[in-house]
């Protein structure tokens, strides 16, 4: 993409301040992307996005400039703009890198460039059908299919030069239940770092009927009931409760500065026994997988807790120097656009050995939580909270009516004290995950649990 | 390749391919970051970027492209691309190039000063903030985040109606959150200022109002669930606005995705409520002459004293209601199709301080922070559950600190169940528009606690 020569002077031209560490990313990827709206494509928009992002460290500062302005002039001038930053200049240091080729563990089938649109606008017009099909309540259907496939370059002043490629689809259908007066809505949203053959896997209609019947449902469902309360939380999504309220936390960022309430209690129990937490880059094809991080460093599995004793934080290159500790493959960054920082990828709680239904019968008065939404945590206080956007009431041990709209909140070192009971099925779910680097493509997983208390935040 | 040199290659290959009308948006800005810890500088941003879209009516369609980088490689990506994406679209709305010659307002969005302002001068005044944050009491242990950020832009169109318009903005921001400890328990709050003067940047002032924040909720506590009577405060209500004000887009009017269809000229809000989309506004972080598709913006009263006088259109959508766009034509970033978006788009203030409000709630709970608007908040339905904090009032005086809550209800509902509107208007941070709002009473909302 770049001249290795010019990269080696970029990184020389960075160091020329004074700084200890240069890096240089460089990414040129193509997306595209295509929205149904009432059976009809409405959007077609697709491009490419190409910038480089330059790093410097001196000790504890970190410098980042980038541009997309990739002429020689241009690149040297920004590696000279950001290396003044720390000071007066020396002269340039000499770089040297050699290329390391990494083992490519997500293989992709049909690359979507490659697959004609009229394919990929036949699957967004089947979920749409489906959808539609499932009820006359059904007033609005909406679905997406995006793709990106994103090239990456990452070069540092410690040699290394290494390069990657990403490519992700994902495909959305969004139902709106409709009696004149309320919508009520519904939504899968499944993707994989694949390509179309991310459609040999998932069934659209499936989808379509499932967005739709979360919907339909949710419109006749009364408003739940507010509280503490007993809550089970389905598997798939349902792991956004990890994400929240502990994963964030876990994560250097906070950690580093001892802005988390995890800070400084490795091998201290901060869950119960039942909980074992894992964050896994490595799984083949998986939403938030990479076969290299964006600093280069090979994705792992990194145990966080296990049974309830806390483990290991997720830490970037930069954060690791003010803790003191290796980089464990989990720097991430939306785009060129970001400087790295340490992220989930894919988050699970690991399968312990509940039953399901010895789960649901453990309840007299509860909430079972099928279908979750996102949320968001304050890792300072653990303050958290995510959305239920399909819940069940469970009365003496039974699934009884479904409840809409309501919210979960609590602190986590205080919930993950309360999952008393762990299920078999583990199963994982795609999401947008926000945080200082921009928003990154991560998985939450977990399977059936039960919470021992949690405040339900309905409307009665 | 520059620009003018990139679109005039650009506009004969377009000619060529058989489009019969195009356009190009450009984006070309830069902006700066430096964020401080314990008086160092801890992290340094400076970029620039550049973005072209390319959009073109191909077969009566309207196909999109985009790139970052001027090259001829670029020149045949954007017209093969946009051709393939024309061809997909089967919507029957039509979009439309503009080729009006409107009258522009001439807005200062771009500031000299500022645009002069030194590095070192922003590094000063993020020091300062830090100092001024922990200066404020000794209970601030730690902070979170102390940044000041510049950015400055100029957006572009050019198309083959005969457009050309530019305009340049730049903006800077600072935002601190501190971390304060008192017996044991921590708990944080971040305030910030933005404006395109940076004289306005008062670093005590920004300093004082995030430590009195965080400090507030000292020895807070849950209250039994309930509805309640409530107040919710001027930046919290600013932000719910921003979550829901898609439901004033004639878009989702048009789709059903809002239930306002059908409403204008009725009632929507109760009469003390009255909101303005306003992009000609001094100071407004949103304010342009020209909108996503080169429509003159303008003044609206969107709603009048609880009537609805308008919804927000872009031209497909104007053409499809068979009125003239409203100039609200957006675009989510310069690679989106155009869209739909308010402004500087704010709850109209009375001149009532928030002790009238409170004195005229008597009994309720104040919300002074919400969480989870991203995931709690359906702007299809109205519905919201969201993480909140605030204050416990008794007989219009706060009593005690309040946390663990939830408040729920419905968008809708809320909007005629305001009975008062304070005077304390206060405008978020820009997000798709600049939304503001003063403190609002609301009758009654849901609150799940102990």
């Amino acid at each position: 993409m770049i001249e290795r020569d010019l990269i080696k002077d970029i990184l020389g031209k960075a160091l020329s301040t004074g700084g200890d560490f240069a890096e240089v990313f460089i990414e040129d990827t193509e997306r595209s992307s295509l929205g149904l709206v009432n059976g009809k494509i409405e959007t077609a928009v697709s491009g490419r996005d190409f910038g480089i992002g330059i790093r410097i460290f001196k000790g504890l500062r970190s410098i980042y400039a980038y541009t997309n302005d990739t002429s020689r002039d241009s690149l040297l001038r920004t590696a000279y703009n950001a290396a003044l930053a720390l000071g007066e200049v020396r002269e340039d240091k000499a770089v040297d890198i050699i290329e390391r080729v990494n083992a490519n563990i997500h293989p992709i089938l049909y690359v979507p460039r490659s697959i004609d649109i009229a394919k990929k606008v036949e699957k967004l017009k089947e979920a749409y059908k489906a959808a539609k099909d499932y009820s006359n309540e059904i007033s609005q259907v909406m679905s997406n299919y995006v793709d990106v496939d994103q090239r990456v370059a990452i070069a540092n002043s410690e040699g290394l030069y290494t390069e990657d490629r990403r490519i992700r689809t994902r495909f959305a259908v969004q139902a709106i239940a409709s009696d004149g007066k309320e919508n009520q809505t519904g939504y899968e949203a499944p993707g994989k770092g694949m390509g179309f053959e991310l459609f040999d896997i998932i069934d659209v209609a499936q989808c379509g009927k499932e967005a739709a019947r979360i919907a339909v449902t949710m419109l006749h469902a009364p408003l739940c009931p507010s509280g503490k309360m007993v809550v089970a939380i389905d598997n798939g999504f349902g792991g956004v409760i990890f994400h929240e309220a502990c994963g964030h936390s876990l994560e250097a960022t906070a950690v580093a500065k001892g802005n988390s309430e995890f800070a400084g209690k490795l091998g201290q129990k901060i869950a119960s026994d039942k909980v074992t937490a894992i964050d896994d880059g490595t799984i083949p094809n998986e939403w938030g997988s990479l076969n290299i991080d964006d600093e280069g460093n090979p994705t792992r599995k990194n145990v966080l807790i296990e049974n309830g004793i806390l483990k290991g934080y997720m830490i970037d290159k930069f954060n690791g120097r003010r803790m003191n500790m290796e980089p464990t493959g989990s720097s991430r960054r939306q785009s060129y656009k970001f400087a790295p920082t340490s992220r989930m990828t894919n988050t699970y709680i690991a399968p312990g050995n509940d039953e399901n239904h010895e789960i649901i019968q453990s309840i007299d008065y509860g909430l079972y939580a099928k279908k979750m939404g996102g949320g968001s945590v304050n890792p300072v206080t653990g303050e958290f909270n995510f959305a239920v956007l399909e819940g069940y009431l469970v009365k003496n041990g039974k699934i009884d009516t479904p409840v809409r709209g309501a919210t979960l909140i609590g602190k986590g070192s205080e919930i993950l004290k309360r999952i008393d009971m762990v299920g078999k099925e583990l199963d994982l779910a795609a999401g947008m995950c926000g945080s200082i680097s921009g928003s990154v493509p991560t998985n939450v997983g977990q399977p059936l649990i039960r919470v021992s208390e949690i405040t339900v935040g309905g409307r009665e | 390749m520059n620009i003018k040199e990139f679109v005039d290659k650009l506009f004969s290959k377009a000619k060529e391919a058989g489009f019969t009308e195009y356009e190009v948006f450009y984006i070309d800005g830069d902006s700066f970051k430096v964020t401080i810890y314990k008086s160092e500088i801890d992290q340094y941003s400076i970029n620039s970027h550049k973005g072209l879209s390319f959009r073109g009516l191909y077969n009566g369609k309207m196909g999109y492209s985009y790139t970052e980088v001027l090259d001829d490689y670029a020149l045949e990506m954007l017209i093969k691309n946009a051709r393939e994406n024309a061809l997909a679209i089967e919507d029957e709305d039509v979009d439309i190039i503009y080729g009006e010659r409107d009258k522009y307002a001439d807005i200062k969005g771009f500031n000299e000063e500022l645009d002069q302002m030194k590095a070192d001068e922003k590094i000063k005044m993020a020091l300062e903030l830090e100092k001024d944050t922990l200066a404020q009491c000794n209970k601030v242990k730690n902070i979170e985040d102390c940044m000041v950020v510049t950015v400055a832009g100029e957006t572009r169109i050019i198309n083959s109606k005969g457009l050309d318009l530019q305009y340049k903005s730049n903006v800077i921001y600072a935002v601190v959150a501190p971390v304060v400890e008192e017996d044991g328990k921590v708990n944080t709050a971040y305030a910030f200022k933005a404006s395109n003067n940076y004289r306005d940047i008062d670093t005590k002032a920004i300093a004082k109002e995030a430590v009195e924040d965080a400090l507030a909720y000292m020895g807070a506590e849950s209250i039994p669930s309930g509805k309640y009577k409530v107040i919710i405060r001027n930046d919290v209500m600013a932000d719910i606005l921003s979550t829901f004000a898609g439901i004033f887009s004639a878009y989702n009017v048009q789709k059903g995705m809002s239930l306002l269809k059908g409403k204008v000229g009725t009632k929507i809000a109760s009469e003390v409520v009255t909101i303005i989309d306003d992009p000609l506004m001094e100071n407004g972080l949103a304010s342009a002459p020209f909108d996503s598709e080169g429509v003159a913006c303008y003044t609206k009263t969107v709603v009048e004293e609880g009537k609805l006088n308008t919804f927000l259109y872009n031209l497909k959508t104007a053409k499809k209601d068979g009125v003239k766009s409203t100039g609200n034509a957006s675009k989510g970033s310069y690679a989106s199709a155009v869209g739909v978006s308010p402004s500087n788009f704010y709850i109209k203030p009375s001149n009532k301080t928030r002790e009238d409000l409170m004195a005229h709630m008597g009994d309720g709970i104040f919300i002074t922070e919400v969480q989870g608007l991203h995931s709690g908040a359906n702007p299809m339905s109205g519905d919201f559950s969201l993480a909140a904090k605030g204050f416990e009032i008794k007989n219009g005086k706060i009593i005690k600190a309040v946390e663990q809550i939830t408040v729920a209800g419905n968008f809708y509902n809320v909007l005629q169940d305001i009975v008062e509107v304070g005077g304390d208007i206060k405008f978020g941070m820009p997000a798709g528009g600049y939304f503001g709002s003063p403190s609002v009473v609301v009758r009654e909302l849901a609150i799940a606690g102990k």
